[in-house]
This record gives C-alpha cells, sequence and structure tokens, in this order.
C-alpha cells in the first residue's frame, strides 16, 4: 500500500510541480495521466526515491521515504523504469542484467541467472543477448529497461513512458506482461498513451498543475464524459467550434467527420456516441481549464 | 560486499572495453621503455673511452667501504638509473591516470544510469567506494602487468640489474602516487556529468598530484636501500642502519599523507552527494 498525504514539491526558483497530492494506491495497475508539466514524473521520481518532498508524507509499504534508511529499504522492493533510459554501452545484456541483479540485492548466482534468462526471453532478446547494448535499436533498449524493472520480483514497480519507442505488437504483449504481474504488486504507469490505461488499470489519476483533478477507476473518468461526446460530419474547410474538443478527425466522400468533446447538442448533423476512457480525460481537461 | 564486488568487477571490465585501461598500461609501458633505451645509450661506454676512465672507475671500486665489497657495479649503475626510468614512468602512468579515470562516475550520467542507480538500495558509500575501488584494481593491475613487462625488456635493453630493488622501487613509487592519483580524479570528477568536463578536471588535478609526486619521489626512491644499502646514493643519502630506519620512517610518513589526502577528498565528495540527494 502506497499513502501519500499532502504531498508538495518546490523546485528552485519556486516552480511548485506538486501541490497537496493525496493519493491512496493498492495492489494492481494504477494509471498516472496528465500533460507535460503536470507533476507526474516528480511524483514517481520522489515514489522511486530519487527525490525528497519538500512537505507531505508519503509511505511506501510502510516506509516512511522521508528517512534515508527507509527509503533504501524501500528501494529493496522496487522496480523502476525511467523515461529518459540509459544504458551501459560497453556492456552485453547478460551483463548488463546480471549488475543490475546484484546491486537489487539478488546474491543466489543461481537463481540470478534464472531470472535472467527468464526475462529476456520473455522481452524476446534471446537472440541478442551477448551482443553489446551499443548496437541496440531504441526498442531494444527500451525492452532491457523494462527487464531489469522485473528484476528481484519487486513489490513496486514504477514504470514511466513503459511502452514509448515499442512497436505496436512489443506494446500489447509489455501491457499484458504488466497486467500478468499486477495480481499481487503495485503498479504505477505513468503514460501519454490512454489506450494503455484503459486496456489494463483498474484504478487512475489524473493530474494537472501538481494537483490531483480525478482519482478514482477508468469507468469513472469515462462516466463524467457520458453526454459530451459526439460525432458530426462537416463540409470541407468547415471546422467545429472553437469550444469543442476535437478527438478526431476523418475525412470522407461527403466531408469531415469530428469525434468532439464538449456540449455540442445545439449543433446541427451531431450525433451522440459512447465515451472512450480517451474523451472522459479530454471532458476533464476541459473542465479544468474552464475552472482555470 | 558482493555489491561492492560487482561495481569494482563491472567498473573494470567497462574500462577495459572503452580502451582506457588498455591505453593507461601502454603509456607506462612505452614511458619506461623509452626512458629505459635514454639510459642504455647514456650508460654505454663509447668505442673511444680511453684507458685512463676505465683505471678511474676501477680505483673507485677499490676504495669502497667494507659494507659495499664485492658488490657488482655494472649492476649497481643499471639499477641507479632505473630511478630514472620508474619516474619517467610514473610520470607518464599519472597524467593518464588523472585524465582517463576521472571519467568514471561522470560517465554513469553521459550514459543516463546514474538515476536508475539511485533507484537501487545501494548507499552513496558503497557506490564511491566500489568506483574507486574499480578505478584502483585497474591502476594496479597496470603496475603490475606493466611491471613484469618492464623486467623483461630492461633485460633486454639493459642488461643485468637488481631485479629487487627494481622491482620494489616500481611498486613502492609507482602504487602509492598511482593510486592517490586515481583517487583524486575519480572523486574530483563525480562532481560533473560529462567525459569531457572529467578530462578538463584532470587537467586540473593534475599539478597538484605532479606537485605530490615531486614531494614524494625523493622519499620513496629510498626504498631499494632497505634491500641493498649502497642504494641510498639513489636518493643522496650516506648508506647506513640509521639511514634505513630513517628511510622507513619517511616513506610511512609519505604513505600516511597519501591516506590523508584520499580521506579528506573522499569525506567532501561523499557529503556533497549527501547534500544534494538531500534536495
Amino acid at each position: 500500500m502506497i499513502e501519500i498525504e499532502n504531498l508538495t514539491k518546490t523546485y528552485r526558483g519556486k516552480v511548485n510541480a506538486l501541490n497537496g497530492v493525496d493519493l491512496a494506491i493498492g495492489t494492481g495497475m494504477f494509471g498516472l495521466v496528465g500533460p507535460n508539466g503536470a507533476g507526474k514524473t516528480t511524483l514517481m521520481r520522489i515514489l522511486a526515491g530519487l527525490l525528497r518532498a519538500s512537505s507531505g508524507r508519503v509511505v511506501v509499504f510502510g516506509h516512511d521515504l522521508s528517512h534515508y534508511e527507509e527509503r533504501q529499504s524501500a528501494k529493496a522492493n522496487l522496480g523502476y523504469l525511467p523515461q529518459d533510459l540509459g544504458l551501459y554501452p560497453n556492456l552485453n545484456a547478460t551483463e548488463f542484467l546480471n549488475y543490475m541483479a546484484i546491486l537489487k540485492g539478488m546474491t543466489d548466482k543461481r537463481e540470478r541467472g534464472r531470472q535472467i534468462d527468464g526475462l529476456i526471453e520473455n522481452v524476446r532478446l534471446t537472440d541478442v543477448a551477448k551482443r553489446r547494448l551499443k548496437t541496440y535499436s531504441g526498442g531494444m533498449k527500451r525492452r532491457i529497461g523494462i527487464a531489469q524493472a522485473l528484476l528481484g520480483d519487486p513489490k513496486l514497480l514504477i514504470v514511466d513512458e513503459p511502452t514509448a519507442g515499442l512497436d505496436p505488437e512489443e506494446r500489447v504483449r509489455f501491457r499484458n506482461l504488466l497486467a500478468d504481474m499486477a495480481a499481487d504488486r503495485t503498479i504505477i504507469l505513468s503514460t501519454h498513451i490512454v489506450e494503455d490505461i484503459s486496456q489494463s488499470c483498474n484504478a487512475l489519476a489524473v493530474l494537472r498543475g501538481g494537483r490531483v483533478v480525478f482519482h478514482g477507476t477508468p469507468g469513472d473518468l469515462i462516466e463524467r464524459a457520458r453526454g459530451h461526446v459526439w460525432a458530426l460530419t462537416m463540409a470541407a474547410r468547415q471546422r467545429p467550434d472553437e469550444r469543442l474538443t476535437v478527438v478526431s478527425s476523418l475525412q470522407m466522400q461527403t466531408g469531415t467527420q469530428y469525434r468532439v468533446v464538449g456540449d455540442a447538442a445545439d449543433s446541427t448533423d451531431v450525433v451522440q456516441v459512447e465515451p472512450s476512457l480517451e474523451d472522459g480525460y479530454l471532458w476533464l481537461m476541459q473542465g479544468q481549464a474552464v475552472v482555470g | 560486499m558482493s555489491k561492492l564486488n560487482a561495481i569494482a568487477r563491472y567498473e573494470l571490465l567497462m574500462a577495459w572495453r572503452r580502451r582506457s585501461l588498455p591505453i593507461l598500461w601502454l603509456l607506462l609501458l612505452v614511458g619506461s621503455i623509452f626512458f629505459t633505451t635514454l639510459v642504455a645509450n647514456s650508460s654505454r661506454p663509447t668505442a673511444d673511452a680511453d684507458q685512463a676512465d676505465v683505471v678511474e672507475s676501477t680505483l673507485a671500486a677499490a676504495d669502497l667501504p667494507e659494507w659495499a665489497q664485492g658488490i657488482d657495479m655494472l649492476v649497481v649503475e643499471h639499477t641507479v638509473g632505473l630511478f630514472s626510468v620508474v619516474i619517467t614512468g610514473m610520470v607518464f602512468f599519472m597524467v593518464g591516470v588523472t585524465l582517463l579515470m576521472g571519467e568514471v562516475i561522470p560517465l554513469d550520467r553521459q550514459f543516463k544510469v546514474r538515476e536508475l542507480l539511485d533507484t537501487l538500495p545501494i548507499s552513496r558509500a558503497t557506490y564511491l567506494v566500489g568506483k574507486l575501488l574499480g578505478a584502483w584494481i585497474g591502476v594496479l593491475l597496470g603496475i603490475l602487468i606493466g611491471g613484469a613487462l618492464c623486467v623483461v625488456a630492461i633485460r633486454l635493453i639493459l642488461g643485468i640489474y637488481d631485479l629487487r630493488v627494481f622491482a620494489v622501487m616500481w611498486l613502492v613509487m609507482l602504487t602509492p602516487m598511482a593510486l592517490v592519483a586515481a583517487a583524486l580524479s575519480v572523486l574530483a570528477g563525480s562532481f560533473f556529468g560529462s567525459r569531457r568536463t572529467a578530462v578538463l578536471v584532470g587537467l586540473l588535478v593534475l599539478p597538484f598530484v605532479m606537485t605530490l609526486a615531486m614531494v614524494a619521489v625523493p622519499t620513496l626512491g629510498g626504498i631499494g636501500a632497505l634491500i641493498e644499502p649502497i642504494y641510498a646514493l639513489v636518493v643522496q643519502m650516506e648508506p647506513s642502519a640509521a639511514t634505513n630506519t630513517l628511510i622507513g620512517q619517511r616513506i610511512e610518513d609519505t604513505l600516511l599523507v597519501f591516506a590523508g589526502v584520499v580521506l579528506a577528498a573522499w569525506t567532501v565528495v561523499w557529503g556533497w552527494m549527501r547534500v544534494r540527494s538531500a534536495r
């Protein structure tokens, strides 16, 4: 269980990255979404023990992260995949994972070897496991990053944009891998790809301007947009009302079909459609913008 | 312990693969062998050396004190000449160590691995000591391998010499100096985030390291006297039991100063990392 109470992070120059965040995160997949600069990465870096909070309290599996020793204990149960992951170019995949595994505290050589081989197979890099990492493509490096995060069977897995750089097939594979692992651990997933969250998370939080503007299930967020999502067809060169957020547009022979979020009931040629998580997110952001 | 061991081991492996270690070891070997050749050329008698020089040399040997009787003066001459070979090797090696070892910690940032390492359950001290150990083992291996190759090369180039004295001079002069140079370079480099800056910082550290070396050379170079009293002459001291005691004491003091310098630098860096992580 992760408890976050009134968490604030102020960087130098009085930039408020987090502003009174309260969250309780249990077992399962937890999605973290929000626009750029919302504070997602700051929150995840605090949870990973990389940053200290300016104020507030963060407790990870009973370890209060404001104390160094507690933070170190929490790290023993952590798997982390940063957004901008780097690897040692002169090591091969097996060596790199072995190094990380030892540093994670996996002392049993046989168990370490077994787990490394399994993970390399899981991320489909067995054929290139002995090749230096500098020869890997972006997607392959990402997969090694995923493998290192899963080393040691961590109780808490924090993954920042995990599917960035992966092809669609790999993305689905990785999403399923995470979903399988979420049964008995907490996985915090930050992503811009709302589809990843809708397919795998049982809870999510939306951050904006360092605050939590939504905390609930994907279903709750979808419900918020119900009655505010429309499909409308317009002639070429015509654009929907500026107050509406365009989710997608499809060029057709009769004109352009738009999927929009907002209050479009008074427009002509509109059809109300079933909302998706992405619609819910955009509706929430639109509301926040109005409030803002 | 296994974490420390892993950091040191993988640091060594990576330094070898990015060619820092081979370059470093080559510098030591090239410097030493080059200077051995110079010493060999300067000590070789010229064809037109007159008979008077040879007689003078023989008389000088006859005038030697009792404790020096029976010592092969050619061996002594060659071995004393090796003092400058060791100094040259040391200078080449320390320049290399100072410039190449500073990259050890900055490379973790340059490769963007540092963030990942910071999420692992390793303490700052373990990280720092592991990195230092990795650098030190690389340096020590260079000294041992370079030394072994030099032993053969010197025998081929120069001829006979006192292997025991050369070996202790090589180890006692090179090891502490190179370890201090590596430590200062690694620790100073830890303030920065790229290989290029680390090399620039190495250039700033170099004069300090060289000053330390120049101050310590006259002391450490006397180590040969503890094997054969005549080698006190290397550091321009009168061979005697009292001299040996003095040399031993000075070497001990110098090593303590070196250890103090490393410890002070380590404390500063460790403290800085602690402050930085508290942000």
